[in-house]
């Protein structure tokens, strides 16, 4: 037993290698398309945005509905403080992780420690990605309201010698990559990641063998929203624009919905598969227009209603067993 | 600060309230026996108004045209019940309730993007002939009254239903312990229908009853909803009683907070109003552990 975990914790590493190899060197085959990149950073960014949700759903069961608004609230934060030229860069992106850190734990405290059920956190998030839409919206002086405003081009250091997109590239992958890395060591090697597989498994058999699952969850909701904050702000540096539209639940809550479930739920490869596959989609489907949203939706219900446990899943239960 | 005379706020906020209660009672009632939170709930309202909305256009007879709406909202809570759902009845517990709420959420999205694309125009704003009356030294908008008014009735006839009729009762039974009810020969596959029909009846005529006082218009449907949702948060799911007086309170704050900050912000407010409100009783008004 002890053998076949190592062989699989192997394999994990070597593909997660591969992974490394193939995002550094990607961009380069593509470098005199910047509209390619261009895709494959926002491809990033929304693997990144996966990756919370994976861990705040997937892992933890706390269903999340305001990725958006989380995301956006980081770019807003960022974006309106590198206006004003209030703060630098590094520090307004700090600012907007805390922040967006702290409302995570706020709504993860309420629903954990008052032991309201996961519907409970769905409500109640889908009623901040309401608010923060109406907020944004609303104050026109200081957002832009539904135009939103522009965010000047930053400089990122070493990477200014790169072609724009690609440096935003690097920073998304760097981010990604070492999220990925930190979660796949957590997972393997600690005590939180044990208590991770058992709560994804059973959250009150977790509870009797001693896991404090409502500190875990709170952890999880701390790190996870953090993260948003922090690709939020770089999403909203990226595009340099920042407006409602981008962070609205249609345009980021759902395509990130989709990369996690079709990917599968509660796995680390999942995302960076899933999203792979919406960019691509996304790309083919760009001719219908909004109808695309309709089609999303469409997936999303036959998804879940036919393929609830993902691409990742499915390989390991139908495709791996033909080898072996 | 405020405009308007505080007392013709509080009856606005009262119609809206009721207006609200009646979704949010469908809800309730909806989550209670089939344990299924059902996000595409106020797309019910939605395509209800905006049948209505389009045949209206199309110069048919007005009270056709509601008729059609309300068909259409019980069909597609029908079809809702029965095909779209049909998945998650085999499972138990929370992934039940997981995958129902995103099914539902999904289906929202999917009825969202297709009613917003394909009717853009399609706002439901019903005129009545007299447009004011004087009672008490106060001018009221008739239309308020009358929704006020036909809100409420429904929602008495719904509370008589619930008590006296022998499908209100077996209605309740099941909500409160569905295996001792199905012993007492309740079917639950039938109730479960029968409770759909009447969320879409109560989701169409909450559209209709704003439509008298205000225009519907066919993006409003996740906004619906989400109202309908922190109604039942603070009235307790499962209660139907505690919705009705969970959504007077909602709408008479929600409408003194757009009154005093403006409807943007008023949002925001009402979200930490609420949050307060789940701190101090995490069960709801009067309801119970959910």
């Amino acid at each position: 037993m002890t053998a076949q975990i190592r062989i699989t914790r192997r394999n994990q590493l070597i593909a997660f290698i591969t992974l490394c190899t193939v995002y550094i060197f990607l961009p380069l085959l593509f470098i005199n398309t910047p509209y390619v990149v261009f895709i494959m950073t926002q491809m990033l960014f929304f693997t990144i945005f996966a990756y919370s949700f994976n861990f705040l759903f997937g892992f933890t069961r706390q269903l999340f509905l305001c990725i958006g608004a989380f995301a956006g609230i980081g770019a807003y934060i960022t974006g309106i403080l590198l206006r004003e030229s209030i703060v630098g860069v590094v520090e307004s992106v700090i600012l907007s992780t805390l922040t967006v850190g702290f409302i995570g734990w706020f709504v993860s405290y309420l629903s954990v420690r008052r032991r309201l059920v996961v519907i409970f956190t769905g409500i109640f998030t889908l009623a901040i990605t309401l608010a923060f839409n109406n907020l944004v919206i609303g104050l026109v002086d200081i957002t832009g309201g539904e135009t939103g405003f522009r965010v000047r081009l930053v400089s990122l250091g070493l990477l200014d010698s790169l072609p724009l997109y690609v440096r935003f590239y690097y920073l998304a992958a760097a981010t990604l990559l070492t999220t990925a890395f930190i979660s796949f060591y957590l997972l393997s090697y600690t005590k939180i990641g044990y208590a991770f597989r058992c709560i994804i498994d059973d959250e009150v058999s977790s509870g009797l063998i001693g896991i404090d699952v409502a500190k875990i969850k709170m952890i999880t909701a701390v790190l996870a929203s953090g993260l948003l904050g922090y690709a939020g702000a770089l999403y909203g540096l990226f595009s340099q624009l920042i407006t409602p539209s981008y962070y609205g639940f249609l345009s980021l809550d759902i395509p990130v919905q989709l990369i996690v479930i079709l990917g599968g739920r509660a796995t680390l490869l999942g995302p960076f598969i899933g999203s792979a596959i919406i960019s691509i989609l996304n790309e083919a489907l760009k001719f219908l227009g909004p109808l695309t949203q309709v089609l999303y939706g469409l997936i999303l219900v036959l998804l879940l209603a036919f393929f609830r446990n993902g691409i990742v899943d499915f390989v390991k239960r139908r495709i791996v067993p033909w080898f072996f | 600060m405020l405009d308007i005379f505080p007392p013709l706020l509080i009856i606005d906020g009262i119609v809206l309230g009721l207006t609200l209660s009646l979704i949010a009672a469908g809800l309730t009632m909806i989550y209670g026996l089939a344990g299924v939170l059902n996000i595409s709930h106020g797309e019910l309202v939605i395509i209800s108004t905006v049948t209505a909305a389009v045949l209206l256009q199309f110069g048919s007879p007005l009270p056709l045209a509601l008729l059609a709406g309300l068909g259409a909202a019980v069909a597609l809570s029908s079809f809702l019940e029965r095909v779209v759902l049909r998945p998650i009845y085999g499972l138990e517990g929370e992934e039940r309730v997981l995958l129902g709420l995103y099914i539902t959420l999904a289906l929202a999205i999917f009825l969202h993007s297709a009613l917003v694309s394909t009717f853009p125009l399609a706002y439901l704003t019903l005129s009545l002939p007299i447009p004011t009356v004087s009672f008490l030294g106060l001018t009221f908008r008739t239309a308020q009254l009358l929704s006020g008014g036909i809100a409420a009735t429904t929602l008495v006839a719904l509370f008589l239903f619930l008590k006296r009729s022998w499908s209100g009762m077996a209605i309740r039974s099941l909500t409160q312990n569905e295996v001792g009810a199905l012993i007492c020969g309740v079917s639950v596959k039938r109730y479960r229908l029968l409770v759909f029909i009447i969320g879409g009846v109560l989701a169409s005529s909450a559209g209709y009853i704003r439509g008298l006082v205000a225009t519907v218009g066919p993006e409003t449907g996740l906004e619906f909803t989400i109202l309908a949702l922190l109604v039942c948060v603070v009235g307790g799911v499962r209660s139907v009683y505690g919705t009705i007086i969970a959504g007077i309170v909602i709408g008479v704050v929600y409408t003194f907070l757009i009154a005093m900050i403006g409807t943007y912000l008023a949002n925001v407010a009402l979200l930490v109003f609420i949050m307060l409100l789940v701190l101090i009783k995490p069960y709801g008004i009067i309801g119970e552990r959910w």
